[in-house]
Formats: C-alpha cells, sequence, structure tokens
C-alpha cells in the first residue's frame, strides 16, 4: 500500500535537518530523515498498512496511523523493533481517563513513559543507575518518538496549544523501565496484568523529584520520601515512585510490599491546617476560593492539629485545598523497581495538579514479524 | 533524497462543525463552564453581554467536571436537548 504523507525532496540528510527546522517539525533537536524505506521497516515491523488506525485522539481531533507514528519514530532514532512499545503508548495516551487536553496547561505537565515487563531485558531498557537518562537508546528514542508524534500530530507545540509558563525539561523525552527481575510484582501486575505481558504507562506529571534515604527500617526509608511527597504540589493523585535495588532488599526482606508501602505512605503524608496557611495553600487552588484573601488566611486556634491528608478524603477540609478533578480521581503509589545500586536515590515524578489519571495497555508483541 | 512529511494533512482531521446560527437573537444559549476556578465568573458575564446584546431566550449554565478531555456524552445530550447554541472554551 502507498504511504501517503507529502513527499518532501531535499539534497542529503543534512538538507533535511535543516528543512524540519524551518518547518518547525522538530523539538529544537536534529533528527534522522525519515526516508520511505526506512519507514517501511518500521510498519514492517509491526505487519501494519500504512493506513492502519492506531488510536484516536479525539480532544485532538488527530487520527494517528501506522504511518505517520512510524515517521515520527524514524525521527526520533528509534529502531523498527521499539513499535509495539510505542502503539501501546499511543493507545494509553488516547484513553479518555488520560485526559489529553491537560497537556495545553500552564503548568507545563508531560507525559512519562514507564515500560515494564520481560520487553524491558529484550530491548535492553535501563532500568538501573542513571535510569531517566541519559545513554540509553530505546528509553531516550522511545520517549522522544512521543514528544515529536505530539508535536507534529496532535498540535502540542508553544506556538499552537501548549501553553506552559516554564516548558518541561522532559518535553524531550522522559521514558524509564522497570526491572523485570524485581521481587516485588511489576508495574504491569500492579495494573491488572500478568507478570509475563509487557506494559507501558503513561503517567503525566511535572517533573522528576528525588528523596534521599540512608535509613535501613522501612519507616527510615520511607520517612524521607513521605516528605519530599507533601512538600511538592500537594495534590492528590498517581505518584510514580522509583525504588532502587538496594531499598528494595532491606524492604522485601522485612516484608514490605508494594501494597504495604503503599498503604504506608497514604496513611502519613498530612500537612496541618496552620502550614498549609503559612504557605498560602488555603483558599487558593481548591474548590473553594477564600474571598477577599490578598495575602496569607488568617490562623485559627487549633489550626496546627487540624490534618489534611494527601490521599485519605475529608470533604469539610480538603474543599479548601485541592481541586475537585483532584480529589474525585484515582489516587495511587506506582512502585516501579528502578534506579541504581550503589545508593540511596528514590524518585517520584510530580504528577499533574488534576484531572489527569496514569493509563497503562498492553504491548501486543503478536504483532511483530520481524525486525530485520 | 525524499522523505516523508510528519504532519497530519488537515484531511486527516475530522471535525465538523455545527451548522452556524443567523442571528442569537430569542434563542436558548448555552454556557459550558470547563470547572477552572474563576471560570464561571467570567462566562457568566459573556452570557450577560449577549443576553444585553442578541436578546437571548434563556441562558443555560452548566459544566463539566474536568477542563482536560471533552464534555463526556450525557452533557453534550443534556445541551442539545435544552439550547440552540454553545459558549464553550478552554482557559484560565
Amino acid at each position: 500500500m502507498q504511504l501517503t504523507s507529502k513527499r518532501i525532496e531535499v539534497s542529503d540528510a543534512l538538507e533535511c535537518v535543516e528543512y524540519f527546522y524551518r518547518e518547525n517539525m522538530t523539538d529544537g533537536l536534529p533528527v534522522v530523515p525519515p526516508t520511505e524505506a526506512r519507514v517501511r521497516q518500521f510498519l514492517d515491523a509491526v505487519a501494519l498498512s500504512p493506513d492502519a488506525r492506531i488510536a484516536e485522539i479525539t480532544e485532538r481531533a488527530s487520527l494517528i496511523t501506522a504511518e505517520k507514528l512510524a515517521i515520527n519514530a524514524v525521527m526520533a532514532g528509534c529502531l523498527p523493533e521499539y513499535m509495539p512499545v510505542l502503539i501501546a503508548a499511543v493507545e494509553a495516551l488516547a484513553d479518555p481517563l488520560f485526559k489529553f487536553n491537560h497537556l495545553a496547561s500552564l503548568g507545563s505537565p508531560w507525559p512519562m513513559v514507564v515500560i515494564s515487563g520481560p520487553i524491558v531485558r529484550t530491548l535492553g531498557m535501563n532500568h538501573a543507575r542513571y535510569v531517566f537518562g541519559s545513554g540509553n537508546r530505546a528509553n531516550a528514542t522511545i520517549g522522544r518518538a512521543i514528544s515529536l508524534l505530539l508535536w507534529n500530530c496532535c498540535e502540542l507545540r508553544p506556538d499552537a496549544i501548549q501553553r506552559g509558563d516554564l516548558g518541561n525539561a522532559h518535553r524531550y523525552s522522559i521514558c524509564i523501565a522497570e526491572n523485570p527481575d524485581t521481587a516485588w510484582q511489576g508495574l504491569n501486575e500492579w495494573e491488572g496484568f500478568e507478570r509475563t505481558t509487557s506494559t507501558v504507562t503513561v503517567s503525566s506529571g511535572y517533573n522528576l523529584c528525588n528523596a534521599r534515604s540512608i535509613g535501613s527500617t522501612p519507616r527510615a526509608i520511607l520517612a524521607p520520601l513521605i516528605n519530599a511527597l507533601i512538600h511538592h504540589e500537594f495534590s492528590p493523585g498517581c505518584f510514580v515512585v522509583t525504588i532502587p535495588p538496594t531499598m528494595e532488599k532491606p524492604l522485601v526482606e522485612q516484608g514490605w510490599t508494594k501494597r504495604r508501602i503503599r498503604d504506608y505512605i497514604f496513611e502519613h503524608c498530612r500537612r496541618s491546617v496552620k502550614h498549609l496557611k503559612e504557605t498560602a495553600r488555603w483558599g487558593r487552588h481548591a474548590s473553594v476560593l477564600v474571598e477577599g484573601l490578598k495575602d496569607l488566611a488568617p490562623l485559627e486556634p487549633g489550626d496546627d492539629e487540624r490534618w489534611v491528608y494527601l490521599f485519605k478524603r475529608n470533604p469539610e477540609l480538603d474543599r479548601y485545598v485541592f481541586h475537585e478533578g483532584a480529589v474525585t480521581r484515582r489516587a495511587d503509589i506506582l512502585i516501579v523497581a528502578a534506579g541504581g545500586d550503589a545508593g540511596n536515590m528514590m524518585g517520584f515524578y510530580q504528577p499533574y495538579s488534576q484531572s489527569t489519571t496514569p493509563v497503562t495497555k498492553a504491548i501486543k508483541l503478536h504483532q511483530t514479524v520481524s525486525s530485520g | 533524497m525524499i522523505v516523508l512529511d510528519p504532519r497530519l494533512q488537515s484531511s486527516a482531521r475530522v471535525v465538523t462543525p455545527a451548522p452556524r446560527l443567523a442571528s442569537l437573537t430569542n434563542k436558548r444559549l448555552g454556557i459550558l463552564w470547563n470547572n477552572r476556578l474563576g471560570g464561571d465568573r467570567l462566562l457568566k458575564h459573556v452570557g450577560d453581554l449577549l443576553q444585553e446584546k442578541y436578546g437571548l431566550a434563556e441562558i443555560y449554565f452548566t459544566k463539566k467536571t474536568f477542563i482536560g478531555n471533552a464534555a463526556p456524552p450525557e452533557i453534550i445530550d443534556d445541551l442539545i436537548s435544552r439550547v440552540d447554541a454553545v459558549v464553550v472554551g478552554v482557559g484560565d
């Protein structure tokens, strides 16, 4: 079947790069020239015709075909065998639960891609030291392919609908992998799939935050993480948390499953009303706008003993602190076994303040025929 | 060297605009608030201005829960059954 994209004649690869800059078809970095032969290799890898429908992103009225996905994947520097991962990622982005249009927000949120399951080993993805980059081809280019696709096919550009005040350093690429040999259940299993099923999770957030811990008991390990979780955006939602093998081992040995860790974090993430007022988080970003509040909200007796929980609901207090879209969405801790083997660094991706939830899709490996 | 354009062609976008009204006079106007803080005040003011300028039959104000995606079918159906035109927008 014919490829239907507009054909552009250029003298060589360098002119191609310059042309793509001029036409605003790249993210600011050079691209691999998407020749027809190369694009066909990507389509052949998943045995799809160019017009095969991958997903429709309804909010942008954008129908993503295999051809457009393949072109942007080539540009990003992907290998053909990454296509099944990219297909699942696009399916996740198009899911109504993801609420695509929030990516236009002035907060500059961006979807992180998390890969879990045996395909991590197959593609040689990095789940260990420097997991958030740079250096691994699959991690780097899968994230960038998503970035370029949304740039070119969904109007997510600063000159179009993307209205972020600061932008986002992860906008170029953010894709991590989970250790497929983790002693815990994998993220794929946490999200309802078999351990043998590889999955893609997309989770929209602002930035990578770290939490350093040198504790050896579970409570000591998790205390700095809890401190970090409550002192960023303080908005309910799904947090992707990476825990490295050096911390996974003592936690597992002391009987702490992902669920037990999640429940412990849920119980302990809280801030007092006093602290929320002193840090201008009362009556400002919530369902209730406190009228006339041009300075800090006045303290009242007992504010230091009234607690607002990040993951436990109390509508009486919540409405002064959280937006309706945040308290009504899924709240969870998506633990990903990943990180370096020498240190003490946990990480988490600060979720967008409202409305979106992570979406996980299975990677359909049966589509793959041969990568050549 | 021939390379391929990575952008969606405009024909790939499946947008069918609703028929335009000739006038808003005596028409029922829907206002769909995206639930962002302060947007309700702005949109009510827009409704007042349109009422003053065109003489609407009525204004029906409603909201969706989240800014981040399209209104669900039940809200769309409700608006279709009640009004002739809708003011809707995304922003802060």
